[in-house]
């Protein structure tokens, strides 16, 4: 299967006080989203979706200034919904294949 | 900005006349001793996490002289969310290196210097903040790491600067020209000062007129004519050529890899001086630099703690007791501690305020408040760690003695805990939580930052007893 248009832009909190290691999150992702292009965020990056990985509950990764859609990511929550840590991961696949199906 | 590996490369160009145990080192190697390059490394990491996607939210901003993309470590603090991240920032990189990364000095620095110049300038008609911003952009530019420097010797405590037996036993100036000053004296407990690329000199005191040759501020090369540096012992230094287990944390070391740095006559041009015997002034630089630095502890104490909580805990698995009740209750108890620390650095920096320069200065009471509680706290969080780790800490053989073709067996066996784990790697733990719960690394807790005292005796400056007295009065019927 070859790759879809959409582009997905990552960005980290810092992990300054992780409940969960996001970037190994991240890499659970690239084998799950496999037909998903991933990059890290930067100020030029032309992204469809910015996926914004927090490390804990605070959620402090700025959101900075993004033209697409933003999906704020942190432990337990999706977008301020409440997901539990276990099923993060295919939630978050989900939500990616949604914004995926709205873009086709 | 430099990587890790760009920065140590940079540190190799520099002339610098470091002592050690008596010896004169070779400076473009001595990152390399074995004394020093632990800090070293602590420091690289300040360098190295700001070009990693997971750390750079914390580990970099935008400046706003350049607004150019720079490393945190340079930059002046512009807003409330500027204060917190820098608070974070430290705790992330405290996960990283178990130890002091030294570049925080330097940074509260400039952020303190920022505000006081532009203050003095406005009543004094002095032109030291335009000084100190062109100072900063080369700073930003090369990704300097510059070093803070305020604590003078002080020789007889009972005594001011000027009513010494020896003069130099403050920092000062003893001659002034049309091409800038010559200042002559000492630093002491210089942090990171070895592997820094510049210094900036502050006043360890408010002074009066008297004293007002004291009263200076000014950027130094830290390989300036006129410098050397005298290498600090730290609690089982010896260790540090003898292997790598016996060190705990050989990669990074233990606190700050601090230095005793002597100025003979050193020249200083104008453009690198940020105040000059505006006494008035002196007072305010070293409140606002000490509130800033004591904001840090609870996050780089808080992350050094995490590490410390978390190697308890593996010493406790590795062990066969990781379950026991008691050890859970300690840890949960060292994980109250943490946070309760880093509690008080996150709410200094929530109640932080604009300055007239427009950076922003943190709440200092509740800044005094959080360093205060690191006396202590971080006491009783190394306790509870030395209580699970149990008396292996202070008897654990030698690596020496674990790589012996004749004894090694013994080592192996005997110390030997939970199958599924290795005696080396067990050792590896222990010696790590023995590094980190004693010598040096507590008495920098007590310390660093000003010693208890000097918080104390900021809160009835700070706190307005008065007003509580009134309140209580109120609520107890007592009029007048």
């Amino acid at each position: 299967m070859g790759k879809t248009e959409l582009k997905v832009a990552v960005k980290f909190c810092g992990h300054c006080n992780p409940q969960m290691d996001m970037f190994e999150l991240y890499r659970a992702l690239l084998g799950k989203c496999e037909k998903t292009e991933f990059c890290f965020f930067s100020q030029d990056s032309c992204a469809d979706l910015l996926l914004v990985l927090n490390a804990c509950s605070s959620q402090c990764a700025a959101c900075p200034p993004f033209s697409g859609q933003t999906v704020i990511v942190s432990p337990e929550e999706i977008d301020h919904w409440p997901v539990s840590s276990e099923h993060l991961l295919s939630a978050i696949q989900k939500t990616i294949e949604g914004k995926e199906r709205i873009l086709q | 900005m430099k990587t890790g590996q760009e920065y140590k490369d940079s540190l190799r160009n520099r002339n610098m006349k470091v002592y050690l145990k008596g010896e004169l080192l070779d400076s473009k190697t001595l990152i390399d001793h074995p004394f020093i390059r632990g800090h070293v490394n602590s420091a690289a990491m300040t360098y190295d996490m700001a070009f990693d996607p997971k750390y750079e939210d914390l580990l970099t901003t935008t400046s706003h002289l350049t607004g150019k993309k720079i490393n945190r470590f340079t930059s002046i603090h512009m807003s409330v969310d500027d204060l917190i991240k820098k608070v974070k920032m430290l705790r992330a990189i405290s996960l990283k290196t178990g130890t002091c990364y030294q570049r925080c000095v330097g940074f509260d620095a400039v952020n303190a210097a920022y505000s006081v110049t532009y203050e003095m300038d406005r009543a004094l008609g002095t032109n030291y903040h335009e000084r100190l911003v062109n100072f900063l952009k080369e700073w930003q530019e090369n990704d300097w790491m510059v070093a803070g420097a305020m604590t003078d010797p002080k020789g007889d405590r009972s005594l001011r600067p000027s009513q010494q037996a020896d003069p130099d036993l403050f920092v000062h100036v003893t001659q002034k020209d049309d091409k800038g000053i010559y200042v002559s004296g000492a630093k002491m407990h210089m942090t990171g000062m070895v592997n820094s690329h510049w210094m900036i000199l502050m006043p360890t005191s408010g002074y009066g007129e008297e004293d007002k040759d004291y009263a200076v501020c000014c950027a130094v090369p830290v390989d300036a004519p006129g410098i050397l540096h005298i290498f600090g012992r730290q609690t089982n230094d010896d260790r540090k050529g003898q292997g790598e287990i016996d060190q705990g944390n050989a990669r990074f070391g233990v606190v700050g890899g601090e230095c005793l740095t002597v100025l003979e006559n050193v020249f200083v041009p104008w453009d690198k001086v940020f105040m000059c015997g505006e006494y008035q002034f002196s007072g305010m630089l070293v409140e606002r630099f000490a509130c800033y630095h004591r904001q840090n502890y609870g996050g780089c104490k808080g992350g050094v703690s995490d590490i410390v909580i978390g190697t308890a805990a593996c010493v406790a698995d590795m062990s066969g007791y990781g379950k026991a009740a008691h050890v859970k209750d300690k840890l949960n108890y060292m994980i109250h501690l943490t946070e309760t620390l880093y509690s008080c650095s996150i709410a200094c920096s929530a109640e932080g305020k604009p300055t007239a320069a427009g950076n922003y200065y943190v709440d200092p009471l509740l800044a005094n408040v959080g360093k205060h509680n690191v006396t202590s706290v971080i006491y009783e969080i190394d306790r509870l760690a030395q209580d699970i780790g149990g008396g292996i800490l202070a008897t654990l053989p030698s690596e020496a003695d674990l790589r012996s073709p004749e004894i090694g067996k013994y080592v192996e066996k005997f110390l030997k805990g939970v199958a599924s784990v290795s005696t080396e790697d067990r050792m590896r733990m222990v010696r790590l939580l023995e590094n980190m719960t004693g010598g040096v690394a507590l008495v920098e807790s007590m310390h660093g930052a000003g010693s208890p005292q000097a918080q104390r005796i900021m809160y009835s400056k700070l706190s307005n007893i008065e007003a509580k007295k009134a309140c209580a009065k109120e609520i107890a019927g007592v009029k007048g």
